[in-house]
C-alpha cells in the first residue's frame, strides 16, 4: 500500500530527515500521525538520531520503533523487502516480516524485552522478496534503542545480505569436491558413482539426482542418490516412447542442452526432498555426451531446490557439472584405449617369444638327423674331393643353424624369464683363459696372434659357468670374425670391487655412429672387409642379456681401422646375485659341443684350410658285445641310432615306453638308451619301472632329449639317469656315451666284488642290515662273536629277532633314524645289556652306523661297524674312582701353575726387550771409545807421554770391562728368557767343546782337564754348554798362581738323577760365603786381582734350575773348591724349558 | 769401484768411515747421507752418477734401514745396487730381514780401526758377484 499523503502545511524539513535519497523522501512525505509514532516532531531525540545514522549508511539498515516495531528502512534496505517495497514503511514488522516471523520474532522480543543486542551470521530464511519463498542468507544484528525515558523504545537493525556468497560456496565445493574425486576413477561404473556420492553431499541444490546410463535407446537407471521407492520415477525409459520423461531426455539428447522440467501437474509420487521441507517442484535434464561422439553416456537427472529460481546462475552451475562429467567419461575411454594397446602389444611379444622358442625346439631334432650323417660322410674313406668340399658346406651351415638355434633358444628363455642363472664362484681369470684358449690353433691358423694378459684376481667372483662360457665365446668369436691380422688380446682385471675381462682386437673396429645399435638384436655392422657375412647378429645381444644377469655390464669402445674393445664388468663376491641362485661348490662347465660350434664355425671361415671336423677320438671296446635298446617314437631316429651303433652292439629296438620295458625284460639289454618324449610311457615312466623292477633295476639307461638346459638335465640325473645326452648330438658323442656308461657299469660290479671281500677280512666286526626289518645281508666273522652266534643262525634273518633287547636300548632307534635320514651316526662306549642263553651280560659297544645308498641315491641299508669296549670301559671305570680326587688337587696345582708361568713370561718379555735395548744403547759409546782410543794409540803423530799412554791403556781396559759386563747383562737376561728345546745331550762331547773353546786359557793357566764316563743328560744344549763353560772358566779364573790348576770333573749316575761334581784345586772361598756365592754381581774378591762379572755362577745356579736340578759349591779357602750339580736324566725329548 | 756411499746418521761413524777408505783406497770417492729418506730422494735423483756399493746402518731413528733398503728395491734404477747392512749390534731378525729385502751381506761396526780399515780393504778387492760370500766369511 502506498500512503502518501502531501503535508498540511509547508514545514522545514527537519536535519534528521535530509538526504536518505528516495526513503529519505518517502518519510519525510509520510503521515506519521496516522501510526504510532506520531508526527515527526514528536519524535524523541534517539529515533531521530537513528533515523540520521539510517540514511545516511550505505548499509541496508531498517528501524523498528514503538511496541509494534513500526518499520522504517533505508534506500539499501529497498533490496531486502524487495516486493514488498514501498508498503513496508510505516507497517509494523509483524506484518512485514510474516514469511519469517517464526524466526525473527524471538530475537526482537529479546532485544526489546532484554535490551540485549543480538547478532547471526548467515542465517537461513526463507524470504519472499521476490514473490515466490527464497532461499536466503542473511548476516543480522538487532540493536535496542533508548527512548526518552532510557527504556528499549525501539531497535535498529543492519543487514548483510550473504545469499550470494553462500550459495556460491556451497555450489564450488560441490565442483571442486567432484572434480577431485573424478580423477581418481577408473571406470564408467566408477564415474557415476563418484557423481552420485559427491553430489548427496550437498542436498540443497541436489534434493535428488539420477544417473541414466544410455544403452541401445533406453535410458537405464543406473544410480540415485536417494531411495526412489514411493516415488514414480521410472528405472527404465525407452527413449523412442513419447511419455513425458522419454520426450523430456529426447529433447535433451538432441539439443545437447539441459532440460527444465516443470513438475507441475505430473504425477511423480514422494520426490525425495533433499535438504528442504517441501519436494522440488523442478528438475534439470543434463546430458552427458561426448563430442564428436555418437553414443552418449548418459542422463543426469537433479531435482531443484524449490526454494530457487532456476535462472542463469542455476543453470550455468549444472552446465560446469556436467562438463566436469563428460570429460572424466571422456578420460575414461581413453584410458581403456591406452590399456587395449598395451595388452596388445604385449601379446605380440608373447607370441613372438613363443614363436622362437617352438621353432628351435621343433629345429632341433632334425640337426640331429643333419649333423650326424654328414659327418659320417665326410668321413668315410674314398671319398671324393669334390663330394668332401660340398658335404663340408652342408656342414658349416648345419652347425651355423645349430648355432643360431641354440643363440635363439638361449635368448627366448631370457625374454620369458626363465634363465635365471646358477652361480657358482670360479677362478675367473683361469677359466675365462681357458675358454679363450679353446680359438687359439683357430686363431693362429688365421696368421693372428692370441695374447693373454690375466691379472691376479683376489677377490672371489660367481658366474653361471655355461652362461659365462658363452658370454665369452661369443666375444672372442666376434673379434675373430672381424679381425684380419694383428692380434686378439684377453685380458682379465680386478679393479675396486669388480672385475674386468676386455676381449680386444686389431680389426676393422665399428663405426662410432653404430656403437651403441651394435648391442640389439639381429644389428649386424654393414661392412665388406669382415672375414664372413655369417652370424645372425643376435650374438652380442645375448651377451649383454647374459652379463645383465650378473648384474654387470658392457662397454665397447672402438675406432674404426684401428680395432675394438669389449669390456665386461661384473662385481666382485656375490651380494648383488640373489642368494638362492648360488651354489658355494666350484662347479666345472666340462667342455663340450657348445665349445666345439664356435671353433667349428671360426675355423670354416678361414680359408683354403681343409681342416677335419673336430671330433673325439674313436673309442675301441674290447671283446664283449653288449646289448643295447633304443626306445624312440621317431623311426628316423631309430634308424639313424640303430644305424650307428649295430656295428658295435646287439641292438633291440622299442617305439615307446611300455613296448621297451616288455623287451628289456625278455633282452636282458646292458644299455638302455631312450627318448623322453614317447606315447605310451615316456622316457621318466620307462625309467621307474627299470629301476623299482630287481631284474633291471641296475641297468644303465641313457635319456636322449631335445630338452637342453641345466633343469632338464638335473631332472633327469636325479630321477636316476646314468646320463644326459642332449639332441642334436654327433654320432661320435653317442658312441663314447654308450661306450663308456657299459664300461662304467661293469667296472661298478667288479667294485662291488672287491668291496665285500674287503668288508669280509676286515679287522672291525662289520654287518649290513637291508631295509626297516634289518635284515642281516652280509655279517663278517669278527661280527659273530657280538651276537655270539654262528653265520648260518643269522644271515637273512632280522637282527632284531635274534636280539630282541637291542629294541628297547635305543638300536633300533637309532637305526631307524640313519635308514631315514642318510646320515650316519656314532655310539661311543654304549652300555648294553645282552642276554645269553638267559643270562644278561653288560657289554660296551662303540659303533659306527653308515647309510648305503643305491645307484638311485635311496638310502636301504646300513653297514654297522662295532668294536666291543668292554674290557677297556671297565678298566678305566676303575681308575676313573681313584684317580678323580687326585685329579682335583691337579687341577688346582695346574691353574696356579699356569698363572705364575703367565706372569713370568710377562716379565721375561719386559726384560728381553730391556736388555736388548739398553744393552744396544750401551754399546754404542763404548765402541765409539774403543775405536778412538785405538786410533789414538795407533797414531805415529800422536805424541803421548808414558803417562799419557798409561790413562789410555786405562781407559781402553775400563772400557772393555764395560763392554763385557754389557754383553754378560745382555746374555744372561737373553738366556734366562728365552725358551730352549731340550734333546739328549751326551756331556762328554759337550765337555770337549768347552776345553777346545777355552783353549788359550787353559794354556795360559797351564791347567789340566780330565774327565770321563759322564752321562748324556736331557737338557738345553746352548744353556749346559754355558753351565759347564762358566764353571771351567770360573776354576780356572781363581786358579793359584804358582800352581798349575787342576780340574776333575766326574759323575754319579742315579736313577733320576745324576750329580756330577767340577773339582778344582785354585783358591777356593770361606764356606760361609757358599750361599752367596751363586747371588748375582757378587764378587768374592776384589775387582783388580780377578777379572769377572760376578755373573757367571748366579747364570750357572739358574741354568741347573731350569733344567730342573740344583747346584751347591764347598770349599776351603786356599784349598779349591767343588760344584756338585744335579741333574735329572730324563724328560721327554723336544720338550721346552 | 769408483764411488761409496754410506748412509748413517752417526756423523762420528761417517768420519771414521770416511778416514779408513781414505786410507785403504784414496781414489774411490765417498759421499754419505744421514737420513734414509734424505738418502733415496738424492740417490733416485742422481742419473748418472750413482754409487758402486751401499753401505746402510739400520739402526737410524727417520727411515730406519730397513724401511730404506726396501725403497731402494723398489726403485728401478737403484735395486741393482749391491747394499751392505753396516750395525752395531748383531740384531739378529733385522740382519735376516735385511737379507730377505736383498742385502748382500752385513758387517758389524768393528771397536777397531784397524779391523775396520781390513774390511775394507777385503770388500773393495772382492768382484761384486762374490761380495755376499766375503761378506759371510768376515769374522763377526
Amino acid at each position: 500500500m502506498d500512503v502518501s499523503k502531501p503535508l498540511d502545511k509547508p514545514t522545514i524539513v527537519p536535519e534528521f530527515l535530509s538526504g536518505g535519497g528516495e526513503m529519505g523522501e518517502r518519510i519525510r512525505q509520510f503521515d506519521w500521525s496516522a501510526t504510532p509514532l506520531g508526527p515527526l516532531h514528536t519524535w524523541p531525540q534517539s529515533l531521530r538520531t537513528c533515523m540520521r545514522i539510517m540514511l545516511t549508511s550505505r548499509q541496508p539498515i531498517w528501524i523498528g520503533w514503538g511496541k509494534e516495531l513500526i518499520k522504517l528502512y533505508n534506500d539499501p534496505y529497498k533490496a531486502i523487502v524487495g516486493g514488498k517495497h514501498p508498503w513496508a514503511l510505516g507497517k509494523p514488522a509483524s506484518v512485514v516480516w510474516k514469511d519469517i516471523w517464526r524466526d525473527i520474532d524471538p530475537m526482537l522480543r529479546q532485544v526489546m524485552e532484554k535490551d540485549e543486542g543480538t547478532y547471526v551470521e548467515s542465517q537461513l530464511l526463507i524470504m519472499e522478496r521476490n514473490g515466490y519463498p527464497e532461499e536466503t542468507y542473511y548476516t543480522f544484528s538487532y540493536t535496542p534503542i533508548p527512548g526518552d525515558d532510557g527504556n528499549t523504545a525501539g531497535m535498529i537493525c543492519a543487514n548483510t545480505d550473504d545469499t550470494d556468497r553462500i550459495i556460491s560456496e556451497r555450489q564450488l565445493k560441490t565442483l571442486t569436491r567432484l572434480g577431485k574425486n573424478l580423477t581418481d576413477s577408473k571406470s564408467n561404473e566408477a564415474v557415476i558413482r563418484t557423481v552420485i556420492n559427491t553430489v548427496k553431499g550437498n542436498p540443497h541444490d541436489f534434493p535428488f539426482a539420477c544417473f541414466y546410463k544410455i544403452t541401445e535407446g533406453s535410458a537405464i537407471l543406473a544410480d540415485c542418490t536417494a531411495d526412489l521407492t514411493g516415488t514414480r520415477l521410472p528405472q527404465i525409459i525407452h527413449l523412442d516412447g513419447d511419455d513425458r520423461f522419454a520426450l523430456l531426455m529426447k529433447a535433451a539428447l538432441t539439443n545437447k542442452q539441459p532440460e527444465i522440467w516443470q513438475h507441475a501437474g505430473d504425477d511423480l509420487g514422494r520426490l525425495p526432498q533433499g535438504a528442504w521441507p517441501i519436494p522440488p517442484a523442478n528438475s534439470i535434464v543434463l546430458p552427458i555426451i561426448q563430442t564428436g561422439n555418437k553414443d552418449p553416456y548418459g542422463l543426469l537427472l537433479v531435482g531443484l531446490n524449490p526454494y530457487r529460481l532456476p535462472d542463469e546462475k542455476y543453470r550455468s552451475f549444472f552446465s560446469l557439472l556436467a562438463d566436469l562429467v563428460t570429460t572424466s567419461f571422456g578420460n575414461i575411454h581413453f584410458l581403456e584405449e591406452e590399456r587395449k594397446r598395451a595388452q596388445a602389444l604385449a601379446e605380440i611379444d608373447q607370441a613372438k617369444t613363443i614363436f622362437f622358442s617352438n621353432i628351435s625346439h621343433e629345429f632341433r631334432t632334425p640337426l640331429t638327423l643333419l649333423l650326424g650323417p654328414i659327418e659320417d660322410a665326410m668321413s668315410e674313406p674314398g671319398i671324393v674331393e669334390n663330394n668332401k668340399a660340398r658335404l663340408e658346406v652342408a656342414y658349416r651351415n648345419a652347425l651355423r643353424m645349430q648355432k643360431l638355434v641354440n643363440t635363439l633358444l638361449d635368448f627366448s628363455r631370457i625374454e620369458a624369464g626363465r634363465s635365471e642363472g646358477q652361480f657358482s664362484p670360479v677362478d675367473i681369470a683361469g677359466f675365462t683363459a681357458e675358454l679363450a684358449s679353446s680359438f687359439r690353433s683357430a686363431i693362429e691358423k688365421a696368421g693372428l696372434q692370441l695374447h693373454l694378459q690375466l691379472g691376479p684376481v683376489t677377490e672371489e667372483v660367481y658366474v653361471d659357468t655355461g652362461m659365462w662360457e658363452k658370454i665369452v665365446l661369443n666375444l672372442v668369436s666376434n673379434a675373430f670374425k672381424y679381425t684380419s691380422h694383428g692380434s686378439i688380446t684377453v685380458s682379465v682385471q680386478q679393479s675396486e670391487g669388480t672385475v674386468r675381462i676386455s676381449v680386444t682386437d686389431t680389426g676393422i673396429g665399428i663405426p662410432e655412429d653404430q656403437q651403441g645399435l651394435i648391442f640389439e638384436r639381429f644389428h649386424r655392422v654393414e661392412n665388406n672387409s669382415v672375414r664372413s657375412q655369417e652370424g645372425t647378429g643376435i650374438g652380442l645381444s645375448l651377451v649383454k642379456e647374459l652379463v645383465k644377469i650378473h648384474q654387470g655390464s658392457i662397454e665397447v669402445r672402438s675406432r674404426p681401422g684401428e680395432g675394438s674393445a669389449f669390456t665386461v664388468v661384473l662385481p666382485t663376491g656375490k651380494t648383488h646375485l640373489p642368494a638362492e641362485r648360488i651354489t658355494t661348490q666350484a662347479t666345472y662347465h666340462l667342455p663340450g659341443g657348445e665349445r666345439n660350434v664356435y671353433v667349428e664355425e671360426s675355423l670354416k671361415w678361414l680359408p683354403d684350410i681343409a681342416t677335419a671336423p673336430y671330433l673325439p677320438n674313436p673309442v675301441p671296446l674290447g671283446d664283449h658285445r653288449f646289448r643295447v635298446l633304443l626306445a624312440d617314437d621317431n623311426t628316423d631316429m631309430r634308424e639313424y641310432v640303430g644305424r650307428l651303433l649295430a656295428g658295435q652292439y646287439d641292438l633291440a629296438m622299442a617305439r615307446n615306453g611300455e613296448e621297451a620295458f616288455e623287451k628289456i625284460l625278455i633282452f636282458k639289454p646292458h644299455l638302455v638308451l631312450t627318448d623322453v618324449m614317447m606315447p605310451e610311457l615316456d622316457g621318466f615312466g620307462l625309467l621307474k619301472k627299470i629301476r623299482n623292477h630287481p631284474d633291471t633295476k641296475t641297468i644303465p639307461v641313457i635319456f636322449l632329449s631335445a630338452r637342453a638346459g641345466e633343469e632338464s638335465k638335473v631332472e633327469g640325473l636325479q630321477a636316476g639317469a646314468d646320463d644326459y645326452l642332449v639332441k642334436p648330438f654327433s654320432a661320435k658323442e653317442l658312441m663314447a656315451r654308450v661306450d663308456g656308461n657299459l664300461r662304467i657299469n661293469a667296472a661298478r660290479r667288479v667294485v662291488e666284488q672287491e668291496l665285500v671281500s674287503f668288508l669280509m677280512q676286515s679287522p672291525f666286526a662289520i654287518v649290513i642290515l637291508n631295509g626297516p626289518d634289518y635284515i642281516i645281508d652280509l655279517a663278517n666273522d669278527k661280527y659273530l662273536p657280538i651276537l655270539q652266534r654262528t653265520r648260518e643262525e643269522i644271515i637273512g634273518r632280522p637282527l632284531f629277532t635274534i636280539v630282541p633287547e637291542g629294541i628297547d636300548q635305543g638300536y633300533k632307534a637309532l637305526y631307524d633314524q640313519v635308514l631315514q635320514t642318510g646320515t650316519p651316526a656314532f655310539l661311543h662306549e654304549k652300555e648294553t645289556v645282552l642276554t645269553f642263553n638267559g643270562i644278561p651280560q653288560t657289554v660296551f659297544f662303540t659303533i659306527a652306523c653308515q647309510p648305503l645308498k643305491r645307484l638311485t641315491g635311496e638310502v636301504d641299508r646300513i653297514m654297522i661297524v662295532v668294536e666291543d669296549v668292554t674290557e677297556r670301559v671297565l678298566a678305566r671305570k676303575r681308575i676313573e674312582q681313584h684317580a678323580s680326587i687326585l685329579e682335583q688337587e691337579v687341577n688346582k696345582r695346574t691353574q696356579e701353575l699356569y698363572n705364575l708361568n703367565l706372569s713370568l713370561q710377562q716379565s721375561n718379555d719386559d726384560l728381553r726387550q730391556f736388555a736388548h735395548v739398553a744393552s744396544h744403547d750401551l754399546k754404542e759409546p763404548i765402541r765409539k771409545v774403543k775405536v778412538y782410543m785405538g786410533r789414538l794409540q795407533d797414531d805415529p803423530g800422536s805424541a803421548f807421554s808414558e803417562k799419557g799412554l798409561i790413562y789410555l791403556e786405562k781407559v781402553n781396559s775400563a772400557a772393555n770391562r764395560m763392554l763385557s759386563m754389557i754383553e754378560g747383562v745382555l746374555h744372561y737376561s737373553t738366556l734366562n728368557s728365552t725358551e730352549q728345546e731340550t734333546e739328549l745331550v751326551d756331556i762328554d762331547r759337550m765337555l770337549k767343546n768347552v776345553e777346545s773353546d777355552l783353549e788359550l786359557l787353559i794354556q795360559q793357566k797351564k791347567a789340566t782337564l780330565s774327565y770321563s764316563g759322564l752321562p748324556s743328560v736331557e737338557g738345553a744344549p746352548l744353556l749346559l754348554y754355558q753351565l759347564f763353560y762358566n764353571l771351567i772358566n770360573n776354576s780356572l779364573k781363581f786358579s793359584k798362581s804358582d800352581t798349575p790348576s787342576i780340574i776333575k770333573i766326574t759323575a754319579g749316575i742315579g736313577t733320576d738323577y745324576t750329580e756330577i761334581m767340577v773339582e778344582d784345586n785354585g783358591i777356593g772361598f770361606d764356606q760361609e760365603q757358599a750361599e752367596r756365592i751363586f747371588d748375582t754381581f757378587t764378587r768374592l774378591n776384589t775387582k783388580d786381582k780377578y777379572e769377572g762379572t760376578g755373573l757367571g755362577l748366579s747364570l750357572c745356579k739358574k741354568i741347573v734350575e731350569r733344567h730342573g736340578g740344583g747346584i751347591s759349591a764347598s770349599g776351603k779357602k786356599g784349598e779349591g773348591a767343588v760344584f756338585r750339580i744335579r741333574l735329572p736324566l730324563k724328560g721327554v725329548s723336544g720338550h721346552k724349558i | 769401484m769408483k764411488n761409496i756411499y754410506l748412509i748413517d746418521d752417526d756423523m762420528d761413524d761417517i768420519e771414521l768411515f770416511r778416514d779408513a777408505l781414505e786410507e785403504v783406497a784414496p781414489s774411490i770417492s765417498f759421499q754419505y747421507a744421514n737420513d734414509g729418506r734424505e738418502a733415496v730422494r738424492s740417490l733416485s735423483e742422481k742419473q748418472d752418477a750413482l754409487p758402486d756399493l751401499i753401505f746402510l746402518d739400520i739402526s737410524m731413528p727417520t727411515l730406519s734401514g730397513l724401511q730404506c733398503l726396501a725403497s731402494f728395491k723398489k726403485d728401478e734404477q737403484l735395486k741393482d745396487l749391491p747394499v751392505i747392512i753396516y750395525t752395531t749390534s748383531s740384531q739378529e731378525r733385522e740382519i735376516r730381514t735385511a737379507q730377505e729385502l736383498g742385502a748382500s751381506g752385513f758387517i758389524t761396526k768393528p771397536n777397531d780401526f784397524k779391523v775396520l780399515k781390513r774390511i775394507l780393504t777385503m770388500i773393495l778387492q772382492t768382484p761384486a758377484d762374490q761380495l755376499a760370500e766375503t761378506l759371510r766369511r768376515l769374522p763377526g
